[in-house]
């Protein structure tokens, strides 16, 4: 018997991330720097930065002074810094509850597609607060797992038609936080104001089948996990059940789109 | 990941001093003292060592190695 309750969600491998999400959250990333509207030479602290998506934005487009990320896994960190080779950035492993970083020190905290999966995001949102100054903006984008994050959305549907498991496992309802309501609640509980949100949403056009469904194969995430945990036959009936019930244009390319929410709040003075 | 280039484990190019400033010991949020020779940041409140590996400070509680009590009174 599989354990449901608290699945191991597998986050380690930045090169099977990349086609997965990695791909697709830096369009999202990109928007949300954006979004944040900072102004130059600030100093930046990205929490629970993985494969450097959000750094990476945040160069691109912010220029910043400094831009300190931090993330529990070596191997995401590797994978970062051997793609980011930028004197303003710092990588240290570090957990999102317990930060290595000194009070007020930052202008913006920030955490991409990571809230969801720290398991008391009131103490990481407690720690983001503390670590910037009064008036910095504590800010974090989480997909719309129960909505329109299509590619997993698809996919927990189709896997839940074939193996009753995949109900539980399906982050749409693992992660009920990742809604602008609870997420507007947490940020205000965590006595940050002039909370605002939006919705983030970019387009996931996937060249074929193949495109979407190889990624899975992964076993990166709580998707690709399951996937590869299925019995082959299990396996091929999603494969075949996805193949026949995605969207796919007479080119054989398949468009879904991707929603995030975004949430920013300022530390009072 | 393995293409880290021999730069990267050499300690003089390991910690930028002006980030070093901003780093504190995840438990106590104390300040850290940082063992250039043994590659390591002492934050004397715990009692901790918290390695750096490959110019990158691991600051987990569960990853740092408990100070002797020599190391604490010299530390202190």
């Amino acid at each position: 018997m599989r354990d449901v309750t608290q699945p191991k969600d597998k986050w380690s491998a930045g090169d099977a991330y990349e086609p997965y999400v990695g791909r697709w959250s830096r369009k999202v990333a990109a928007e949300f720097v954006d979004w944040l509207d900072a102004a130059k030479g600030a100093h930046w602290l990205d929490v629970g930065c993985g494969t450097g998506a959000l750094v990476e934005a945040i160069l691109d487009r912010a220029a910043p002074e400094q831009v300190v990320g931090i993330d529990p896994s070596e191997g995401y960190l590797d994978f970062a810094r051997s793609r980011l080779r930028d004197a303003r950035v710092a990588f240290r492993i570090g957990d999102a509850r317990a930060l290595p970083i000194d009070d007020g020190t930052c202008g913006l905290a920030v955490a991409g597609l990571v809230l969801n999966f720290v398991r008391e995001p009131a103490r990481a949102l407690a720690e983001m607060r503390r670590a910037v100054h009064p008036g910095g903006i504590v800010a974090v984008y989480v997909w719309d797992y129960a909505g329109e994050m299509q590619l997993m959305r698809r996919f927990w549907e189709a896997a839940a038609a074939i193996d009753p498991v995949a109900r539980e496992l399906d982050e749409g309802r693992r992660f009920p936080i990742c809604k602008p309501e609870p997420l507007r609640a947490l940020f205000t509980e965590a006595g940050l104001r002039d909370v605002r949100d939006r919705a983030i949403d970019v387009p996931t056009v996937f060249h074929d089948f193949d495109d979407y469904w190889s990624p899975f194969l992964g076993g990166q995430g709580p998707a690709p996990g399951y996937c590869v945990s299925l019995p082959e036959t299990k396996r091929e009936a999603l494969r075949e059940k996805l193949s026949a019930e995605l969207p796919a244009a007479p080119d054989g390319s398949i468009a879904l789109t991707a929603r995030a929410f975004a949430v920013r709040g300022v530390r009072p003075s | 990941m393995t293409d880290v280039t021999p730069t990267d484990r050499n300690p003089a190019f390991a910690v930028d001093p002006k980030l070093l400033e901003i780093l504190v010991c995840p438990l106590t949020k104390g300040t850290l003292i940082y063992d250039r020779e043994k590659q390591e940041l002492i934050s004397r409140g715990a009692g901790l060592a918290y390695p750096i590996r490959d110019g990158i400070p691991i600051m987990l509680v569960d990853e740092a190695r408990q100070l002797t009590d020599d190391e604490l009174a010299a530390a202190n």
